[in-house]
């Protein structure tokens, strides 16, 4: 209670407009998963001005993550701020150039305005807001921006290999608005990819009994898909299975019974169950069938471990004290199937994570955009988690 | 006399003739070099030749001797391409090379020999002055081992009313290769399936069509065959299958589809197959929508009768040139007859050289690599057809 004054000073340093001209300049900045070096060194320059210990990471050539911290006073906790910087693709269909910032009402529409460079945004405005007011803080507050997370995660896994792989908690800023429907996770489901081989026999086409059919064998495991063995867990119930893909047979048309076949099938693990369960699983599905072929269940990047988090963590407690100021209202929360960065940070790095981020339209798709006035209300949930965090 | 005709059989020029036929390259669709070469070498044997213009490039060549007196009308015929070159010839595919008995090359086999055994033919009979009654003609004919173009084409000529065809191709009327006395028929189903796109994390918001498409191939054997009483029952393959993203992404697929191959028996027709099909799928009441249609190659089932006259002709002289009794059989498959019985109901003999053993490892056989033809069976093979001629048409 003695705080709150201090808080205030730290919530009269938050920027609206700041944030509103940072997303602007972040969506006519093309950041494509691939991509992201521009948007890396435009965040670092920013930070850099806002008097942060910047430093890049060369994840991967010509794709580096990128790190800022300011120490507190004194010993403490450290609680880092992450996001991706990189977009999905363009999609057809777009009615304005995705890469401009186009506000229509209280939209803001370009390609990443949700997903997520208006996290991102507000990430700024409450880090200029901390910088600005020179609150006295303990322990490290921490930003990280990281590459690759619309297709392999690596910009996450590469950051759990610096220091920051170490901090004690993680706020994602996607946009998740812990309201009823979109509830922020305690925890995801993991996924795995099944790559599986079917090896069968060549022969005439006219006498398939002499071959063993790849194509047909393969037709066999997927439509008994249904009998793979998912585990019970009482906060996400089951985790499912979608085949992705499948190819097999002749490149140039010849009546040949097909040798071999390859199928994908997504599948997504609860907590209790592993890539090396998954694998099994499959296995044991296959010899059930008695196929004439010889399967190879393989599987193949990329590959995420689920979490679940207790609503005792502390970094969930102040979330919720956090969310209540800033948005007047109690926090949803729920147990998700949608793959972020904390399968990497908390399922694979132990670390808690909280999402928390502006509200969206349109997320991957075309004409995506950002509810404009979440952008204050997130920033100052973000400056009320990290100054109790912290304190 | 036939016998006269028998006498001037040139085995030499078999050989020669097979040996300069396998220099040339007739890959399916590059036919226009080998139908220059047969027009060329009928014309030298002094015959009067046709050439029809199937496709651009690709032409069938035709060739008649006119006997003396009215007659019944006998085509002696071939497929002028092969098969493409597969991986793994130890030897040039388009350099005849003789190991022994053995001749390898491309072609030699499937079909060259024949050729070169109906050239020695028409020669012996030319060289004798035999006269044969009715006409004997000669057809070279395009696409046999694509989709039977050729055949087709030649069925919208005046050869479309001969009273028999002897294909020359390998089928030496015995355990190996029995002679058919009807081959099946084939479709080729071609299946859609239009399911729903969703995330993949959601599959319960989308309609997996390749989940659907995969229930509908595990299935197959829920299709209805007919039991014929000689060919029994037909068959399916299914030979290819493919559906799901092009650039990685979690989504539903939202449609896929797979081919298969089915061998059809006298009595099952294309439209029955596609009901057969069609009432397979409804049983499975999937989500997805299904569209059930066929592709080409498509060809009719046939059976002949054991007591056909080109039958009744051709018996004897194998009894004759063989030292034992031909080989019947319902066959399972196809060659140009599907077309010229099947559809233009003209009887058909298979009668040509023995394929090459298939090794696991070396190949040998028609279709692969080191394709070989054994060429001890081609005196045999000329003869054969020189006296089925003479029996068919001087009755």
């Amino acid at each position: 209670m003695q705080r709150q004054p201090m808080y205030e000073d730290l919530l009269k340093k938050l920027d609206d407009r700041y944030a509103v001209k940072k997303l602007e300049e972040m969506i006519a900045i093309p950041s494509v998963v691939k991509e992201e070096k521009e948007l890396a060194h435009y965040l670092k320059a920013e930070l850099d001005t806002l008097g942060y210990k910047t430093e890049l990471q060369d994840v991967e050539p010509g794709r580096p993550n990128v790190y800022a911290k300011l120490k507190g006073k004194g010993k403490g906790k450290r609680l880092n701020f992450c996001g991706h910087m990189d977009t999905v693709p363009v999609v057809v269909g777009w009615e304005t150039d995705p890469f401009k910032p186009v506000k229509k009402g209280n939209r803001l529409h370009g390609l990443g305005s949700n997903d997520m460079k208006g996290g991102i945004a507000c990430t700024l405005n409450m880090l200029r807001a901390f910088a600005d007011s020179g609150h006295a803080f303990n322990g490290e507050l921490s930003f990280a921006g990281v590459i690759d997370e619309e297709a392999f995660g690596e910009g996450a896994k590469a950051m759990l290999k610096t220091e920051y792989g170490k901090v004690d908690a993680v706020v994602l800023g996607e946009p998740t608005t812990a309201e009823a429907g979109h509830g922020t996770p305690l925890g995801i489901t993991g996924k795995v990819l099944y790559d599986i081989y079917i090896h069968g026999k060549a022969a005439h086409g006219f006498d398939p009994g002499a071959g063993i059919n790849a194509v047909e064998e393969a037709g066999i495991i997927l439509a008994n898909l249904p009998s793979l063995e998912f585990k019970k867990n009482p906060n996400f119930g089951q985790g499912n299975y979608s085949a992705l893909k499948i190819e097999g047979g002749y490149t140039v048309y010849s009546v040949v019974v097909p040798a071999t076949c390859r199928i994908e099938v997504n599948r997504l693990l609860v907590p209790g169950e592993t890539a090396e369960y998954a694998v099994e699983d499959m296995e044991r599905l296959i010899k059930g069938l008695k196929l004439k072929s010889t399967v190879e269940v393989k599987t193949k990047p990329p590959l995420y471990a689920s979490y679940e988090m207790k609503k005792t963590e502390t970094i969930v407690k102040v979330f919720d004290e956090a969310y209540r100021k800033a948005f007047g209202a109690a926090p949803e929360y729920g147990y998700n199937k949608s793959i972020t960065d904390a399968n990497t940070i908390t399922g694979e790095g132990g670390i808690p994570c909280i999402h928390l981020g502006p509200k969206p339209g349109g997320t991957h798709q075309k004409n995506e955009y950002v509810e404009l006035d979440w952008l204050p209300r997130v920033s100052k949930a973000y400056v009320l988690m990290a100054a109790m965090y912290l304190s | 006399m036939i016998e006269d005709a028998v006498k001037r059989i040139d085995d030499a020029y078999t050989l020669r003739k097979l040996e300069e036929m396998i220099r040339i390259n007739s890959v399916v669709r590059s036919e226009g070099e080998l139908a220059e070469y047969i027009k060329a070498e009928l014309e030298a044997l002094g015959l009067k030749t046709e050439t029809q213009l199937v496709e651009p490039g690709r032409p069938n060549v035709y060739a008649r001797l006119k006997g003396g007196k009215p007659g019944k009308r006998l085509n002696y015929n071939g497929h002028l391409d092969t098969v493409p070159v597969v991986e793994g010839w130890e030897t040039d595919p388009f350099t005849p090379v003789r190991r022994g008995d053995h001749l390898i090359g491309l072609g030699s086999c499937d079909m060259k020999a024949g050729f070169a055994s109906i050239l020695t033919m028409v020669k012996a009979i030319q060289d004798s002055g035999h006269k044969m009654k009715g006409e004997l003609s000669v057809g070279a004919v395009i696409d046999e081992e694509a989709y039977g173009e050729g055949a087709k084409a030649m069925l919208k000529t005046d050869f479309a009313k001969v009273d028999a065809i002897v294909l020359a191709e390998p089928y030496p009327c015995d355990e190996s290769k029995p002679m058919p006395l009807g081959i099946t028929g084939k479709i080729l189903y071609e299946v859609t399936v239009h399911g729903k796109a969703a995330h993949g994390f959601r599959p319960q918001h989308g309609v997996n069509a390749v989940e659907d498409a995969a229930k509908i191939v595990a299935n197959l054997d829920e299709l209805r065959f007919l039991d014929h009483p000689d060919f029994h029952v037909g068959n399916y393959c299914t030979l290819k299958f493919e559906g799901g993203y092009q650039i990685y992404s979690v989504v539903v697929p939202a449609s896929a589809r797979f081919e298969v191959n089915r061998l059809l028996v006298p009595g099952e027709t294309a439209a029955t197959a596609i009901a057969d099909m069609e009432r397979l799928v409804k049983g499975l009441n999937l989500k997805s929508t299904v569209e059930v249609k066929t592709k080409p190659p498509q060809y009719e089932a046939y059976v002949m009768a054991k007591d056909d006259p080109i039958i009744k002709a051709f018996d004897p002289v194998y009894r004759d040139v063989m030292g034992k009794a031909p080989v019947y059989q319902y066959a399972y498959g196809i060659t140009d007859a599907n077309t010229f019985a099947g559809v233009g109901k003209i009887p058909c003999l298979h009668l040509g050289p023995a394929r090459g053993f298939s090794d696991p490892k070396k190949g040998g056989g028609t279709h692969e690599k080191n394709e070989y033809v054994d060429v001890t069976w081609l005196p045999k093979v000329s003869r054969m057809y020189v006296k089925v001629a003479d029996a068919f048409l001087n009755n």
